[in-house]
């Protein structure tokens, strides 16, 4: 482990108080903004303490999933768009270092695409937002909550895995969780496919595109296509990692980002 | 009381064994169930014989006639209901046609629905009765592919925008979130003036018991647990009645029965155990359990308050969990008469327990469902008869002694024509 920095949450109002956003936030540096996927998880994981020994990370959390408000204001990916530059206004940030994941990486590249100004460098992990006929994707809300995990990690039984989204009889929680699944179909449902093929070659700053290579979520071919599309773009594949390199193998996930960020 | 008869119309030529799994239960019957597993030969005598049933229906008596709406599904092949309520508008003369009802939320513009309704309404001189209902999340969200997170703005919407083109007689416009329309005047209007009244089929969500109550239309409880179960639902429905000052007319609320009636108890049991049990075991064996319900078909608050009933039931019925059937094989005849899934008797034990459940759950409209499963034609047309001729007479007065009127029924034209004889 390596020193702890501290993180703080807060909630951010935004568009005058439209969305109540809430935010994770640490270190120290220039802006990273870090964009959730449909689990929303809230830790405060180890790549984000690792991320934050040079960058002042910035985790909010999207309009309807746990407690961040104003899903109502946002229904298609132009929405989104917008919402996420209000976002960035409410912060006071011109432009960020940008991370996505899944769900998350599908809003970035929308930003990416239609707001290049407000993005410095893009990171997209394991990312929803295109179809590939010949490849598809398995339905994420078909797919059984059991077999969920084992197309999620390379090692759905690690520790890890098993601590990420444990199973809960806390109604709350479980109410949250569902609340994160219904937002999410808003941009998911049946397909990820909300016409990024048609915006993606907008994208213009240096992107990175990291894939862990044993994902059945979102499979490898996914990363490869997003790579065809996005100018300059480069993939880094990460063994012995699903959909979540980032969390089951941090060390190698910190070694293909630190490279491309310095 | 108004009585109708219900019907699923099932595809009842199950084969043993499911071309796209091991069994049943995992293959699934609705959503991704191959056409393959259709066969229109047997398909062309099914339709026929439920459309010959239900006109059956309106000939000993009964009030009206009701179909419904779903998709890819085994149990329900009634994908339009527009196009079954047509065919019974040319071949009934007085029975109240009443769909339970249109997914209006899955048609684009909706007004598509607004116009069928009062085509049919037109044909048979003002009999319709239009049935709104949110869906199945299998029909709906599966099938239709409609985001969870967007139906259901999507259904107050249709609801809005065809009520009012049912009602309005002059050109609007209509600049909904989902339907933008510069001009919309439905032709024809519907025979009935304003409109159709309109039900609405719901489970036991507190959003649609308020939101039926504002709206002034019928809340019709249809599901196939049983009157022990719909208890609960319609006990919490009237409570809300009474909270918004509603009054207490039970034709505001409508409930289905499987229904089955014979000589005896043991004949009913004899002639109809085949039919119910093959639509608990094999037509519902496996519902839901591939494709569940999608995240956030049900909203927040009917999950919270499904989570409370859970809780106090878990407490509450612990020493119960003995008699649960064995696993793989469904609830039988027995387990199902026991639990209120099925009302069946001789026709004086059917009137009374009828009657019961009526007073009990406070419903002016009863749905029986007379075909279950695989029954077939002689055997439906039997328990028709006898629920029409000698059920039926005993329970039409139920509510006459509270002197209600009945708002939610259709006013026909008092002048209609019938279809003339063929060549005629």
């Amino acid at each position: 482990m390596t020193t702890a920095t501290t993180h703080t949450e807060r909630t951010v109002p935004v568009r005058d108080g439209a969305f109540e956003i809430e935010v994770r936030e640490g270190g120290e540096g220039p802006p990273l903004l870090y964009l959730h996927n449909m689990m929303a998880e809230y830790g405060w994981f180890p790549f984000m303490e690792r991320l934050a020994e040079n960058y002042r990370v910035i985790a909010p959390i999207f309009p309807g999933f746990r407690e961040s408000s104003g899903l109502q204001y946002i229904d298609d990916p132009t929405d989104t768009v917008v919402y996420h530059n209000d976002l960035l206004d409410a912060l006071g940030l011109d432009s960020v270092t940008l991370m996505g994941h899944e769900l998350g990486g599908m809003f970035a590249a929308e930003l990416a695409a239609l707001s290049p100004h407000r993005v410095e460098k893009l990171v997209l992990i394991d990312a929803y937002g295109l179809w590939l006929e010949e490849v598809p994707c398995p339905d994420y809300f078909a797919t059984p909550r059991r077999t969920l995990p084992t197309l999620m990690w390379h090692d759905h039984m690690s520790e890890v895995a098993q601590e990420y989204n444990p199973p809960t009889r806390d109604p709350e929680i479980s109410i949250q969780r569902t609340r994160a699944q219904t937002s999410g179909s808003r941009f998911l449902w049946q397909f990820p496919d909300r016409g990024l093929d048609k915006r993606i070659h907008r994208i213009s700053a240096p992107t990175l595109i990291v894939w862990g290579e044993s994902d059945g979520q979102i499979p490898i071919e996914y990363g490869q296509a997003f790579n065809a599309l996005i100018p300059g773009s480069q993939l880094v594949t990460i063994p012995e990692a699903g959909n979540l390199p980032q969390i089951e193998q941090v060390d190698a996930f910190m070694d293909a980002v630190s490279g491309f960020l310095a | 009381m108004k009585v109708s008869m219900f019907h699923l119309m099932p595809y009842s030529a199950m084969p043993e064994e499911p071309p796209h799994g091991p069994d049943w239960k995992t293959a699934g019957i609705w959503v991704d169930l191959p056409n393959s597993v259709y066969n229109p030969e047997i398909g062309n005598e099914l339709y026929n014989e439920y459309l010959d049933e239900l006109e059956y229906a309106e000939q000993v008596g009964l009030d009206g006639v009701c179909v419904n709406e779903h998709h890819a599904n085994m149990y329900g092949t009634m994908p339009s209901p527009s196009i079954m309520l047509a065919s019974l508008a040319r071949r009934t003369s007085k029975a109240n046609l009443i769909v339970l009802g249109t997914s209006i939320a899955l048609y684009n513009p909706p007004v598509r629905v607004a116009e069928e309704m009062s085509m049919i309404d037109v044909i048979s001189g003002g009999r319709v009765v239009c049935g709104f209902p949110v869906g199945t999340s299998q029909d709906t969200n599966w099938v239709y592919g409609m985001s969870p997170s967007v139906f259901r703005e999507r259904y107050y919407e249709a609801e809005d925008l065809i009520k009012k083109a049912m009602e309005t007689r002059e050109p609007f416009h209509y600049n909904g979130k989902y339907s933008k329309l510069r001009y919309v005047s439905i032709w024809p209007r519907p025979a009935q003036e304003p409109r159709p009244p309109i039900w609405v089929p719901g489970g036991g969500s507190i959003e649609t018991w308020d939101w039926t109550i504002e709206k002034d239309h019928v809340y019709a409880a249809l599901s196939y647990g049983g009157y022990k179960r719909a208890q609960q639902t319609l006990n919490g429905y009237w409570s809300r009645v009474r909270e918004h000052g509603a009054d207490e007319t039970p034709y505001r609320a409508a409930y289905m029965q499987l229904t089955l009636v014979s000589d005896s108890a043991e004949q009913a049991k004899k002639e109809y155990q085949e039919g119910v049990e093959f639509f608990y075991q094999k037509l519902l064996g496996s519902t839901g359990r591939y494709f569940p319900e999608a995240p956030g078909y049900r909203t927040e608050a009917s999950i919270r308050a499904g989570f409370e009933r859970s809780l106090a039931l878990a407490q509450e019925s612990a020493p119960q969990a003995g008699r649960k059937a064995p696993a793989g094989a469904g609830p039988s005849w027995d387990q199902l008469v026991e639990e209120g899934n099925i009302v069946a008797g001789n026709p004086d034990e059917v009137a009374e327990k009828l009657t019961e459940i009526a007073k009990s759950l406070r419903v002016g409209h009863v749905l029986p469902l007379l075909q279950i499963g695989n029954m077939r034609r002689e055997t439906t047309m039997k328990n028709i008869k006898m629920f029409g001729e000698e059920v039926l007479p005993q329970i039409h007065d139920v509510w006459d002694d509270e002197g209600w009127e009945d708002r939610w029924s259709p006013r026909p034209l008092a002048q209609r024509v019938s279809p003339a004889p063929v060549g005629g």
